[in-house]
């Protein structure tokens, strides 16, 4: 089956490669954009999430204020002024409409899709959309000794069976635990939310000598795994909204697995409760490999559900911890972890302002 | 020129035709057979005998699109150039994206001896199920024989999400040529 492909290719529909050029060409275009949205904003939160290029803003002013002091953050100082990209037609500026507002008035958290490079502005904040990747091998000057794992809560399970809770180190918390452990609000109601739990990896066992991740770790296949990164991002200003899409290669390189969750932190202490911003992690798509066969266990599009992988920096420091989650059960899940105070929503409750 | 305008000129039996395409397209086309050929002098040797065989073909072809017809046009001819004239020394650039495609392929076990239209159709239904932007990264992989640097630098994301695109889209067809050969 010597070079097959070849005159496959050569024969496949034209139609095909016309798309190539129509699509570059589209990116030029697109590239060039901003758009300016007036949405509502809460005064203690704002996340940001990206489908691969696209972004997500969600803005709402739920929670925080009905919720008790511990966990509650500071509100957020104006942003100073960003530089907008160049703009384009009036065409590709997009309305809001105006029920979104009120809708934020009145407590519900709206999400705006948006793209890398456009100019997001509300009342005193204003941010523009940029793109960081993360290699799946470490940043130059970063290795294994500056990686540091952290507990953080990490997923909802539906199934609150023994065998579902992983535990920290060995120790299982439900979220009410958990949340008094460590200060967070309480949730009003552990049936809606299941069990969540604590995982907590450590570096040896699952980073090798050239930064990759190895495994297998100590934990079931089904089970949420974290592996955290601490970089230093250099020239990072106040507000400054960061993308990143990491694909790590995994065991060997032949299998990816996009991170499904992003976490910060501020010092080594989770920036829930302690920084004005928060952050949604989804993932827009999910493979799962077993790490002993290599076998791809799920893969796929969750249809209808949008997953996007975000950092919001801290406006303190410029350190940030982001975590992976290898999960197929993120791909369904329906809750997305606020991790700034600790709300949690379902994704029925996200609109979708398409920019395009 | 618009590719209607270039069309009519064909049309019209006008020589004005070539250097439209050449003026348009030339640049593209000679990257495309320098990729595949291995050097210039065979790109631009291709990118002559490409001219010709348009000349010779419209009409009465009337390809919609001239820039893919092209493409196509001159695909062929690298490769036949580099199959014939560069099989002992063959061009790495073309080699490794399609190799790439072998071990994926070999790796799955499913290296099973299909016919051409049977793998067309494989990887036209492939193509088919990519989303717009996968399709764009796997062919300019496959096709245009671009390296992940150069795709990342066009489509503007990053060389970590190429390369995952890539990798998931050879799994894939790996999985729907072993289906193929099974079901035989």
């Amino acid at each position: 089956m010597k070079f097959p492909f070849l005159d496959a290719l050569n024969n496949a529909d034209e139609s095909f490669i016309e798309e190539v050029f129509e699509y570059e060409e589209s990116l030029k275009r697109r590239r060039r954009y901003t758009v300016k949205n007036i949405i509502g904003i809460t005064a203690a939160a704002a996340c940001a999430a990206l489908i691969f290029g696209a972004g997500i803003f969600a803005f709402g002013r739920r929670g925080l204020e009905s919720k008790p002091d511990a966990g509650v953050p500071a509100p957020i100082a104006p942003a100073p002024e960003i530089t907008a990209p160049e703009t384009t037609a009036p065409a590709d500026v997009v309305e809001v409409e105006p029920s979104y507002n009120d809708r934020i008035a009145n407590g519900e958290t709206v999400t705006v899709e948006t793209y890398i490079g456009k100019r997001i502005e509300y009342q005193d904040l204003a941010f523009t959309l940029k793109d960081i990747t993360i290699s799946p091998t470490f940043p130059e000057g970063i290795t294994k000794d500056d990686i540091s794992f952290t507990p953080i809560v990490t997923a909802y399970t539906d199934d609150d069976s023994e065998d579902n809770i992983l535990g920290f180190v060995g120790k299982s918390y439900d979220y009410g635990e958990y949340a008094a452990e460590h200060g967070l609000p309480p949730i009003e109601s552990e049936e809606d939310y299941g069990w969540y739990t604590v995982r907590k990896l450590a570096v040896s066992d699952v980073i090798d000598d050239s930064g990759l991740y190895q495994g297998p770790m100590d934990v079931p296949d089904e089970a949420y795994k974290w592996v955290f990164l601490e970089l230093e991002i250099e020239n990072l200003t106040d507000g400054e909204l960061l993308e990143y899409m990491a694909d790590m290669e995994l065991c060997g390189g032949e299998y990816v697995v996009h991170p499904t969750a992003a976490a910060a932190m501020v010092d080594g202490e989770p920036v829930w409760g302690e920084a004005p911003y928060s952050f949604y992690a989804y993932s827009t798509e999910v493979s799962y490999m077993s790490e002993h066969t290599g076998e791809e266990l799920y893969d796929g599009q969750a249809e209808g559900k949008k997953f996007h992988n975000l950092v919001f920096a801290p406006r303190e420091t410029k350190t940030l911890v982001l975590g992976y989650c290898v999960s197929d059960h993120f791909v369904y899940g329906d809750l997305f972890l606020n991790l700034h105070n600790s709300e949690f929503t379902y994704m029925d409750d996200f609109v979708y302002l398409p920019l395009k | 020129m618009e590719d209607r305008e270039i069309l009519r000129l064909f049309w019209q039996r006008s020589e004005s035709a070539l250097a439209e395409v050449q003026k348009k397209y030339g640049r593209m086309l000679r990257k495309i057979a320098a990729k595949i050929a291995g050097s210039e002098t065979a790109a631009e040797e291709c990118l002559n005998d490409t001219l010709m065989i348009l000349w010779q073909n419209i009409p009465p072809a009337r390809p919609e699109n001239i820039q893919a017809y092209s493409c196509k046009v001159i695909r062929n001819l690298a490769f036949k150039r580099l199959t014939y004239d560069l099989a002992q020394k063959r061009s790495i650039n073309a080699s490794v994206p399609l190799e790439e495609l072998e071990s994926a392929v070999a790796d799955a076990g499913a290296e099973y001896d299909l016919q051409r239209q049977e793998v067309l159709l494989i990887i036209e239904d492939l193509l088919n199920g990519l989303s717009r932007e996968a399709r764009t990264v796997f062919l300019k992989r496959y096709y245009f024989m671009d390296t992940v640097p150069e795709i990342s630098r066009d489509l503007g994301i990053s060389e970590a999400k190429i390369k995952s695109i890539l990798v998931r889209s050879r799994k894939k067809l790996a999985e729907k040529i072993k289906l193929k050969g099974e079901a035989l």
